[in-house]
């Protein structure tokens, strides 16, 4: 009887046969390698809002499709490291990207400081804190403040010189609470779930968020640089791509945006 | 927002069969040994239910990466995994490798030894008494290990996220999709996403019970 079962479970042994067929038709997709994938570009979390727009822009200027990953510079150069299949890599820093050229990961020759950061405060808007200065933040008023994880963020870093050059790092540092990247600094203090935060221009404008600038000599230039990799699959159209990040047009959208030009 | 579902079917689909077809290979393996190298294969193999899933990933970046020689051999012969949907594939047939072993491995372990001596005396082979009387018999086992390794497959993130990044409408998954779009304040999307991802998951759940007990009746209805 219990034989009987044996004959009568066909299926479970026709499943058997056809998994090494299937395993072939997989192997065979693998090694295609897909080439006519639309330029790659890994950005900078906080150029989101940026780059989303003037990528509309250049698909119906050009005509070619371009797709963007976002994450924050550091995690994305760590990926490029590892193989990631991107075209151009705009970093929100110099440094990450100068560290690229320097291990032959990006081309030297397409380096573009296209635009500068600007830093400034938030706070939430439900609670009324109408905070005027970083010094603010040392406030027990305020319970938490947002930033970007300075160890591979370029704004966090920028928050951190920020905390440490105003003296108010001892009580601060308690309150502090980081986002992934700048992007989700910012939504911590837009959504009410964080006081304050000290974040990217760009996103504080992109969530509504009214920012109080501040001084320049509090944190080192935020340099916004882009380049080639060395490797891109689609390097024809990774070069148009950052030829069209320095165009006149590019540079209204970003001042309309919130970043300021590269030199000045 | 149909793409990052269609991937992540076509993920979740491969990583289960890939799941299954060396699950088993393992189960058959280990079942009915409880020596220390059979000990520590098991433990090794169950990793995956214990460490966090970036750590998988971590892992996987380092075995395969650019940087590494197995990394470098595998683009030599034109196999990319690292940043590609294989790779996610890879990532994602990892985690549910362990799903599939167990209970398959309970089910093999569950069948009568008896029969498989009376097999042996009749002259089969290991490979015909595993074909057409071990598996056969442990099949209710390896359909649950599959079900459960597709629906691990199909939430698979962490690991996926660091092995295969986030690029949009290459290696970008549901999961990874509605991590996109919360981190970009696009809640609207998050929400449509999420809420997507939550009706396949009941409709595959529902799916399965309804052809477990169809299953089930039949064979009730071939034994009376």
């Amino acid at each position: 009887m219990v034989f009987d079962n044996c004959v009568r479970f066909p299926h479970a042994l026709n499943l058997y046969r056809a998994l090494p067929a299937a395993t072939l038709v997989f192997a065979a997709a693998c090694s295609t390698g897909p080439r006519d994938e639309p330029l790659t570009v890994a950005a900078a979390a906080s150029l989101a809002p940026i780059l989303n727009e003037l990528g509309e822009i250049y698909e119906e200027q050009t005509g070619e499709p371009v797709v963007f990953s976002y994450g924050s510079t550091g995690n994305l150069a760590q990926q490029i490291r590892n193989g990631a299949p991107f075209d151009v890599f705009v970093s929100a820093d110099a440094l990450r990207v100068d560290e690229l050229i320097a291990e032959a990961l990006l081309d030297e020759g397409t380096r573009l400081a296209f635009a500068r950061g600007i830093l400034v405060l938030v706070e939430a808007p439900q609670l009324g804190l109408s905070l005027q200065s970083v010094e603010d933040l040392a406030d027990p008023i305020v319970r938490d403040v947002a930033i970007a994880n300075p160890r591979h963020a370029p704004y966090g870093m920028a928050a951190a010189q920020t905390l440490l050059r105003t003296g108010v790092e001892v009580k601060v540092l308690p309150k502090l609470v980081y986002g992934e990247s700048v992007r989700q600094a910012g939504l911590m203090v837009q959504s009410g779930n964080v006081d304050a935060g000290l974040i990217a221009l760009s996103i504080a404008k992109s969530v509504g968020l009214d920012g109080l600038e501040l001084p320049q000599e509090l944190y080192d230039p935020i340099q916004h640089v882009a380049a080639v990799l060395s490797d891109a699959p689609r390097p024809e159209q990774a070069a148009r791509f950052l030829e069209f990040l320095s165009s006149p047009q590019a540079q209204a959208l970003y001042r309309r945006l919130g970043l300021e030009p590269p030199g000045g | 927002m149909l793409t990052p579902l269609l991937l992540s079917l076509r993920v979740a689909g491969l990583a289960t069969l890939f799941a299954i077809v060396f699950g088993v290979a393992i189960a058959a393996l280990l079942t009915r040994r409880h020596s220390a190298p059979a000990n520590v294969a098991d433990a090794v193999v169950n990793l995956p239910l214990v460490l966090p899933p970036t750590v998988l990933g971590y892992y996987l970046l380092v075995l395969l990466g650019a940087r590494s020689p197995l990394g470098a051999w595998l683009e030599s012969v034109g196999i990319e995994l690292v940043f590609t949907w294989q790779g996610a594939v890879v990532a994602a047939s990892i985690v549910a490798l362990p799903l599939v072993v167990g209970s398959t491995r309970a089910a093999l372990e569950a069948v009568d030894p008896d029969l498989r001596d009376v097999a042996r005396t009749l002259g089969q082979s290991n490979t015909a008494i595993f074909l057409t009387i071990m598996l056969p018999l442990a099949w209710r086992g390896l359909l649950a290990g599959g079900m459960l390794a597709f629906a691990r497959a199909l939430g698979e993130f962490g690991a996926t996220l660091m092995i295969a990044g986030n690029i949009p409408g290459r290696t970008q998954t549901l999961p990874i999709a509605i991590y996109d779009s919360v981190q970009a304040g696009d809640l609207a999307s998050a929400n449509r996403q999420a809420l997507l991802l939550t009706l396949v998951a009941v409709a595959l759940l529902v799916s399965m019970r309804y052809l477990g007990s169809a299953l089930a009746g039949r064979k009730m209805r071939d034994r009376g």
